[in-house]
């Protein structure tokens, strides 16, 4: 009789630690799955915030295209007669633009041509580089970098930007 | 004496054992408590930033965009037409009634009279002509509707 209630004592024991160790198991899995799930929820808010900035990139450039006109004292486009020059002038000001959107989201876009071709009807300004554009991320648990075209070009006729 | 010692040695064992087992449970429990508010931190993700990036892809008519709109509203006016249709775009990208646009200083845009703001989302955009900033940070809070 007194042996069996050892016997009942180890059994409960044994019991109890099986029980616990299962559910410990059980919720800290579910755990990690959280953790990864957080992970990934990461990159989309980071996909999400390069996609936008990328969208911003048509207007950024026709901004510097018009500022350019305004700092050359130019009515419009047909007035300018260093292309060159003026070029140069879109792309000091596109850069700016550059330097200010990597300063506040950390979305670098890398250095890059700007084109200019027209008609007489069109002008079509270009923004091409041969690098991408970059966001990278890291902390302790995560790091990753995503990657985009930066390349794009923009339509303006009669002085009016024509969005896709 | 000894039948004592029978009746004890098992008790003890038990009582030992349930002990290591508490302790056990106890430890998992806190590291699971700190666990979650970490992963709740994380975790807290919603429709808000995905939503703001689909509005701004919409046209607003067939020259002008919703981001052009938004961006350029302080140079060339916000009118009611502008915002029914903000409106409008909204309620498809949220499903809510609920709703507020705003950037780091004012409110842009705001609808319903929400009780709780409990999706958050935001990206950044161009602004022209902007003497601060060429960019601009804009928040989405909305409601969802049930909540």
């Amino acid at each position: 009789m007194k042996k069996g209630a050892v016997e009942i004592a180890l059994a409960v024991a044994i019991i109890i630690i099986a029980v616990v160790g299962f559910y410990s198991n059980v919720m800290i899995g579910k755990q990690i799955t959280k953790k990864e799930l957080a992970k990934e929820i990461k990159v989309i808010e980071t996909i999400n915030l390069m996609e936008a900035v990328k969208r911003g990139l048509p207007y950024a450039l026709y901004y510097s295209f018009e500022e350019a006109l305004k700092r050359g004292g130019y009515a419009s486009f047909s007035e300018v007669q260093d292309l060159e020059n003026f070029r140069l002038n879109v792309s000091q000001i596109f850069s700016e633009y550059r330097e200010e959107i990597e300063e506040k989201t950390s979305v670098l876009i890398p250095f890059g041509k700007i084109n200019i071709a027209y008609s007489d009807e069109e002008v079509n300004v270009s923004f091409y580089s041969s690098g991408l554009m970059k966001y990278k991320y890291a902390s302790e648990e995560l790091s990753f970098e995503i990657f985009d075209n930066p390349n794009v070009t923009i339509r303006v006729k009669k002085g009016e930007f024509l969005e896709e | 004496m000894k039948s004592i010692a029978i009746i004890t040695i098992p008790i003890l064992g038990l009582i030992a054992t349930l002990t290591i087992v508490a302790s056990v449970a106890v430890f998992f429990y806190t590291v699971k408590y700190h666990l979650e508010i970490i992963v709740e931190e994380e975790y807290d993700y919603n429709n808000a930033q995905l939503a703001l990036l689909s509005l701004i892809s919409h046209k607003y008519n067939e020259t002008y965009s919703m981001y052009r709109l938004i961006s350029e509203r302080d140079l060339n006016g916000f009118d009611e037409d502008m915002k029914s249709e903000l409106e409008r775009l909204i309620k498809i990208t949220t499903f809510s009634d609920c709703v507020k646009i705003s950037n780091q200083t004012s409110i842009i845009f705001e609808m319903g009279n929400c009780k709780s703001w409990k999706n958050e989302g935001w990206i950044y955009i161009f602004k022209p002509y902007n003497k601060e900033s060429l960019v601009e940070k804009l928040v989405m809070v909305y409601e969802e509707r049930g909540s």
